[in-house]
């Protein structure tokens, strides 16, 4: 019996008897038999196949920071049968390849840079053994890595709070918030710590303070390049509160006055209420307020607005009455 | 010379417009303040020690915050005070006239001018108003009182409107205008005035 192809597909899909049925399943398990023989046949011969590795730097000079991104991926060109390639590259565990900068020649290239070249071919010999393979190593890419340190670079820098305190009512804080250690030392290359002047906390938030805080709190280091170390990498906050009360006082505007002119303000005084601690209560005097008026030649409303050129440190000002004054200007 | 009268009620801001004045060169007597001095006269305390009693005083004299606590609460007691206390004002406001003859003008400031009738012996009065609360916010914040006692001592005083009716100029100082320009108007209106004269 002859069957075109077509007649084939439709009458495996419908099968006319029993017996048409099993010449079908017959021929496709001798078909996967065939199939699985002609893999095997392949892989029993040899290949070229790329094998990659991770590499893992040791013992990097403590004096020395590194300065460039040195390759991280070892690729392997072997040629091996195909069985020893297929469990190397999909059934082995990729150790990385350790390299060691102990033993590395270090070559200045100028004041503060310097260089290690690692040839990859000295590798091959202890990778051939690693691996065990029964064919030769062809290639190592890259041929040789690169690793550039510079001297390392030091400096202190300030540290700046971040915190978002909210304080209970009443209560403020004494002074400012204190640091311990107040600056902290950054370690880098000298084109990394350059612009380095500050660093900042970690943004943290504390609510409802009613009383002394000691917090240990983080740098923030995501602003920094990755290669800058920071030691201390945390710093102790102290937030020290103490009850406040309010208060007010009455305290003049000083005359602006030059050689031309006179400037006189309605009202001459202004009531400043403030937020004061109940120890530095009595510190306050209408003579550690220095008030003047902001005068902008743009003035149009008759008013100039009140300035506090100085206020005891000390006090949280939550009130100026009146915010602008009337004046009068008298020409010399 | 013209003479004039600047009242307003209190916490209207009149001390402010009488500073301006000032500056613009214009005598101002301060009755309320020249009053208390006289509170230190022994004449005075002999007649307040015989009305009041020794609650009025203290170590220093005339305990003039006590003094103040009880004739805001008493009318007859205000009436008494000011019975003995305008006379010698205005005799002292006179003296001091004759001392500053030179002047176009010039101003005497008082809490109750028209209150106590001293209102006609001015040529001119100036009234300053204010709104009642702002009056009230200022004098609470001023003399560290209490709103009741600041309205118990606003009933002891004409309203705004009948003084306003009774006077030549009024300064509005309930933040709807400046005050300085509508003071710098009454100035250059009297000056006027006082060479028609």
């Amino acid at each position: 019996m002859k069957f075109g192809l077509n007649e084939l597909i439709r009458s495996a899909k419908e099968p006319k008897d029993e017996h048409f049925r099993n010449r079908i399943y017959v021929f496709l398990v001798c078909l996967g038999i065939s199939v699985f023989l002609w893999f095997l046949i392949g892989l029993s011969k040899n290949y070229y196949g790329t094998i990659e590795y991770p590499i893992e730097y040791k013992n990097l000079p403590n004096d020395l920071v590194l300065t460039n991104s040195p390759d991280s991926i070892l690729s392997f060109r072997v040629t091996s049968g195909g069985f020893e390639l297929a469990i190397l590259k999909y059934l082995t565990r990729k150790r990385p390849v350790e390299i060691d900068l102990r033993n590395s020649k270090l070559r200045k290239i100028d004041d503060k840079r310097y260089e290690v070249l690692i040839n990859t071919s000295d590798l091959s010999d202890r990778m051939q053994n690693r691996l065990n393979l029964s064919e030769k190593m062809v290639s190592v890419s890259p041929a040789v890595i690169e690793i550039a340190f510079e001297s390392l670079a030091r400096k202190m820098v300030r540290v700046i709070p971040n915190l978002s305190l909210d304080y209970e009512k009443m209560y403020q804080l004494v002074d400012s918030i204190r640091f311990s250690p107040d600056s902290v030392e950054v370690a880098g290359s000298m084109d990394e710590i350059e612009g380095i002047t500050s660093i900042l906390t970690i943004n943290d938030k504390i609510s409802g303070i009613n009383k002394d805080v000691t917090v240990t709190v983080p740098l923030d280091k995501t602003a920094l390049h990755p290669g800058v170390n920071v030691f201390p990498e945390e710093v102790t906050v102290d937030i020290v509160v103490e009850k406040y009360t309010e208060a007010s006082i009455t305290v003049p505007i000083l005359a602006v006055e030059n050689d031309t002119m006179k400037i006189k303000t309605f009202p001459e005084n202004i009531e400043i209420t403030y937020l004061v601690s109940l120890t530095n209560f009595k510190r306050v005097d209408a003579e550690l307020f220095f008030i003047g008026v902001e005068f902008n030649d743009d003035n149009n409303s008759g008013k100039l607005k009140v300035k506090i050129n100085n206020a005891p440190p000390f006090i949280k000002i939550t009130k100026v009455d009146p915010e602008k004054v009337e004046y009068l200007v008298f020409k010399k | 010379m013209i003479k004039v009268g600047l009242t307003g009620n209190i916490g209207s801001g009149k001390s402010t417009v009488a500073r301006v004045f000032e500056t613009l060169g214009v005598p101002v007597y301060h009755a309320d303040s020249e009053a208390k001095h006289f509170l230190g006269e022994s004449d005075v305390q002999d007649s307040l020690f015989l009305e009041f009693g020794q609650e009025i005083f203290n170590d220093s004299g005339v305990d003039k915050k006590k003094l103040a606590q009880l004739v805001f609460k008493d009318k007859n007691a205000l009436t008494f005070l000011n019975s003995l206390m305008h006379p010698l004002v205005r005799k002292d406001f006179e003296n001091w006239t004759i001392s500053h003859s030179g002047f176009p003008y010039l101003i005497q400031e008082a809490a109750i001018l028209f209150e106590s009738g001293l209102y006609k012996m001015f040529d001119k009065v100036i009234t300053v108003v204010s709104l009642q609360e702002l009056a009230v916010t200022r004098v609470m914040a001023r003399d560290g009182v209490s709103e009741k006692d600041v309205l118990l001592r606003m009933n002891n005083q004409w309203s705004s409107k009948k003084k306003e009716e009774l006077s030549d100029f009024v300064v509005y100082n309930d933040g709807s205008k400046l005050i300085i320009p509508q003071v710098l108007e009454i100035h250059r209106q009297l000056i006027e005035l006082n060479k028609l004269l």
